[in-house]
């Protein structure tokens, strides 16, 4: 995952300082950059897809590579707590955990969102097989 | 020969489950309702059937103390005479609430829940009240308690002492809601692993904490209740939803089909004994 991210922002890094230096050579100030080569504009595009960097400084690839990190158990979490919502058995100290776990990538603490979503998803995971294994198991209570 | 007996057995052994778990699943609701009644009057034999209305004061003398001093001034009073002055006041278009219920509302609390063949969904006094709402250009009240309540408690006073008779037509879709009350009474869910049944069934009569747990017979009775734990008049969604949170489980909206079907069954597992809301508990 390190090498990836590391990849990514050496890529993005170098695309970036081409569009400047092609910039910066112009002796026209008000003339706008040439475009990069086809073959570094697709390596700048894959970068961009992969790591949603909103300014190409490194510490910003950085926090967006744990960004992308967090985002699959946040999104995992979502996703299994409408299917829990959708048969009426959600857990409230889940929807709770889920909450936080959104407010804290709101707030861009990738990190700590990230493992607010997996305590959500392990909640979330048990009150699913709960609900799978009441399906039939209710009739057992069922007064004789 | 030897092999021939274990066979036998087994064979046995196996129709006589298929048997049992036919039995257990296809019993009526007729069926159920014998059982169910029959179980909280073998686990509290002294206690007289109409008395299952008033919940834990029934069964818990420490309560029933507590729950009689309270009744000397009902703490439900102002709400009652408030929801008088809000059922006989008109609507948008003029009409009154007594245009959408048989006998202009007064003394049919004892046949509601009841199901609506042309919906195909179960009615509860309180969706009644919504609904007569909306058809005459008003907005639905705000649910669970406030005025929604009142009403409800003014409704349910008309009917003190009727006693609940409430059908299942022949209609599968009653049948599937019916099953669908059931099924919801009995599920476990939440964090704690809870269902209607752990509390108010299996374990009705005992202690969770400090509480003494009511049986779910006659368990909607006495609603709309003044509970002093809310200090106001709720109707039976707030009550639900108040066991969901305590079990750790997620609440599903005021008159949800859930709750509506949920009702439907414990209601109608109380056929038999009088209406006596609204009420007061601890």
């Amino acid at each position: 995952m390190t090498t990836a991210a590391g990849v990514t922002c050496t890529a993005l890094a170098f695309a970036v300082c081409l569009v400047l230096a092609g910039c910066g050579s112009s002796d026209n100030p008000n003339a706008r950059p040439s475009a990069p080569p086809d073959y570094i504009q697709k390596q700048a595009d894959a970068s961009a897809h992969a790591a949603l960097p909103t300014k190409p400084s490194p510490a910003a690839a950085a926090s967006a590579s744990n960004a992308a990190t967090a985002a699959h158990p946040l999104q995992a979490a979502q996703q299994a707590e409408k299917s829990a919502l959708a048969q009426n058995c959600a857990w409230s100290v889940s929807e709770d955990a889920l909450h936080k776990a959104e407010a804290l990538a709101k707030q861009g603490k990738a990190d700590e969102s990230e493992t607010a979503a997996r305590r959500a998803l392990s909640l979330i995971q048990a009150s699913l097989f709960q609900c799978k294994q009441q399906k039939t198991a209710w009739k057992n209570a069922v007064v004789q | 020969m030897k092999k021939l007996r274990s066979t036998l057995a087994w064979g046995l052994i196996a129709v006589a489950t298929v048997v049992t778990t036919t039995t257990a699943l296809a019993s009526t609701p007729q069926q159920d309702q014998k059982k169910f009644q029959n179980y909280f009057k073998a686990k509290f034999p002294d206690v007289k059937f109409d008395n299952f209305v008033n919940g834990s004061a029934a069964i818990d003398a420490g309560i029933r103390a507590q729950w009689k001093s309270i009744m000397e001034f009902p703490p439900y009073t102002f709400a009652l005479a408030h929801g008088k002055d809000l059922f006989n006041q008109p609507l948008a278009d003029g009409q009154h609430y007594a245009s959408c219920f048989d006998h202009g509302g007064t003394g049919i609390r004892q046949t509601y829940p009841r199901f609506d063949t042309a919906t195909g969904q179960v009615v509860t006094l309180v969706s009644a009240i919504q609904a007569c709402r909306q058809k005459h250009g008003d907005a639905p009240l705000p649910p669970n308690k406030g005025d929604i309540a009142a009403i409800a408690a003014y409704m349910a006073s008309t009917s003190d002492g009727k006693r609940f008779d409430i059908k299942i037509p022949d209609d599968p879709r009653a049948l599937a809601a019916y099953e669908n009350g059931k099924r919801v009474f009995y599920t476990r869910r939440g964090q704690l692993n809870f269902s209607c049944a752990s509390c108010h069934l299996h374990i009705s009569g005992k202690h969770l904490r400090a509480q003494t747990v009511s049986p779910a017979l006659g368990m909607f009775a006495a609603f709309p209740v003044y509970r002093s734990k809310w200090g106001d008049l709720g109707t039976i969604d707030r009550r639900i939803s108040g066991c969901f949170l305590k079990v750790r489980a997620q609440p599903l909206p005021a008159q949800s089909t859930a709750y509506r079907d949920l009702e439907y069954f414990i209601t109608y597992m109380s056929n038999g004994l009088p209406v006596a809301g609204p009420g007061a508990r601890p």
